[in-house]
């Protein structure tokens, strides 16, 4: 396999503190536009009282993070909600497409805040790599993307449709009946 | 080389295979969907998620530990790639990587028992696992998790997708699994778990493959019970070392899959590594990140 292996010392690294690093993939249009091309939706924020609340906890298992809810109802019944979950380590804002039954159509992730060893996207950190290697200078002209680590779970996301689904069928289905 | 491209990146991500699936775009050619590739790419990823999930009732891996013991079981294509690809792999190390592990998983409490399905034989063993033309068989009953190579695979598909829709450079990221497209360099930080990590190590590839895992505790606490592959498969027991591993190979399915071998055989791995045309970098609280080399 041909490659090229570059190590940078540590020392370059102690001043660096961690931080929250957010990767931005779709704005909640671009995800309704994705998940129901050129359909027409209507935007409304749902206030969940607190009965409601019990009751999606109760059906789900899991309490909503937040009492507002983000809602486009389509014109023939479809349902596109915006939500957050929120992990150990992560904030992940994601979309969730319902046809007029109330099934998954799809579940796309908007936004990702990873507080996981994400100092390794600091500026200051990939600044250490100009020119600091054995071998032909290295330029970075652009952000690292690529990271390559052992699979970390994402079963919040899994819990968080759960959760919507119970909402929708408490909370918003009845009235698209 | 393509003449010209449109503007890009994109980059979307979608939660299958128990993580975050993120495919990038960097450059495609004209006339090419771009989001309609990714969105395709994805439905593939969401495909094999189906086939090959342990816990869904209607995958082919629950259909193949319910039955797969009386009769031969007919599965799709890429269940039977990805099974023969293990089979090889295992036969190739001696059982050191062995998807029949499952059923010690679910003895330790690690995986739900798989509905409807008789008790996995404790003696069974990636030997009892038989390829046939008209599916799989088990010579005994067993439970198969193809948890420690799907995402390889599924890194790989969707990477297939994209080529075919005429996307020119990008990559597949299945939660750490990354898969190339076009020929980079492409430069991919290897990390070893949380916190500020004592040495950075970047590898630059062209078009491949990079998988990570990590036997830490800190990246098992993270993950709770999702660390459970990493067992020796010839030990039928949890690995004791504590260190990550990240193997480069023209294929993610190989990628994925030889983490485990590495993780539990270290450098006796290298023969199979060197079969499979791939290296291997490890990383450890004392050492750092080090290519792995035969012992002295």
């Amino acid at each position: 396999m041909d490659h090229r292996f570059l190590l940078l010392p540590a020392t370059a690294l102690i001043s660096v503190a961690p931080s929250l690093h957010a990767t931005t993939y779709l704005t909640a249009d671009q995800a309704r536009e994705l998940m129901f091309p050129g359909r027409k939706f209507t935007h409304e924020e749902v206030l969940l009282t607190p009965e409601q609340v019990r009751a999606i906890t109760q059906a789900s298992g899991i309490k909503p993070l937040s009492t507002r809810l983000q809602l486009w109802r389509g014109a023939d019944g479809e349902r596109f909600i915006v939500d957050e979950v929120l992990g150990r380590h992560e904030f992940i804002t994601f979309a969730l497409g319902l046809d007029a039954a109330g099934a998954v159509t799809d579940v796309e992730i908007l936004q990702y805040n990873e507080s996981y060893g994400s100092e390794i996207r600091l500026a200051a950190w990939r600044a250490q790599f100009t020119g600091k290697h054995d071998g032909a200078p290295l330029k970075l002209d652009q952000d690292i993307q690529n990271i390559s680590a052992a699979t970390l779970s994402c079963k919040h996301i899994t819990e968080g449709v759960k959760r919507l689904l119970a909402t929708d069928a408490i909370v918003l289905r009845p009235r698209s009946a | 080389m393509p003449s010209s491209f449109a503007p890009g990146p994109l980059e979307r991500a979608q939660p299958w295979l128990g993580t975050r699936v993120a495919i990038r775009v960097d450059r495609w050619w004209p006339g090419c969907d771009v989001q309609a590739a990714v969105s395709e790419a994805f439905n593939e990823v969401a495909t094999i998620h189906h086939l090959m999930s342990f816990r869904a009732a209607d995958s082919d891996v629950a259909r193949l530990n319910r039955s797969a013991h009386r009769r031969a079981v007919p599965i799709d294509r890429r269940t039977m790639a990805v099974i023969q690809a293990a089979q090889m792999l295992s036969h190739a190390c001696d059982g050191v990587f062995d998807v029949t592990l499952a059923g010690r998983w679910v003895a330790a409490g690690l995986l739900p028992p798989p509905a409807g399905s008789p008790p996995a034989d404790p003696t069974a063993s990636y030997r009892d696992v038989q390829v046939e033309d008209d599916g799989v068989r088990f010579l005994k009953p067993l439970w198969i998790d193809l948890g420690g190579i799907a995402k390889g695979f599924a890194a790989d598909s969707a990477a297939r997708v994209l080529r075919l829709h005429g996307v020119w450079e990008g990559r597949v990221d299945a939660g750490g699994d990354l898969v190339t497209i076009g020929p980079g360099p492409h430069r991919i930080v290897l990390r070893a778990g949380a916190g500020s990590p004592d040495t950075a190590a970047v590898v630059e590839i062209g078009e491949g493959a990079v998988a990570t895992s990590s036997h830490r505790g800190d990246v098992r606490r993270r993950n709770g019970l999702a660390a459970i592959a990493h067992w020796h498969g010839q030990q039928r027991m949890p690995l004791s070392s504590s260190c990550s591993v990240s193997v480069l190979a023209t294929e993610g399915l190989h990628a994925d899959a030889l983490t485990k071998v590495v993780l539990a055989s270290g450098s006796a791995a290298l023969p199979l590594l060197a079969h499979y045309g791939a290296v291997a970098y490890r990383h450890d609280e004392l050492g750092g990140w080090h290519p792995l080399q035969a012992s002295a």
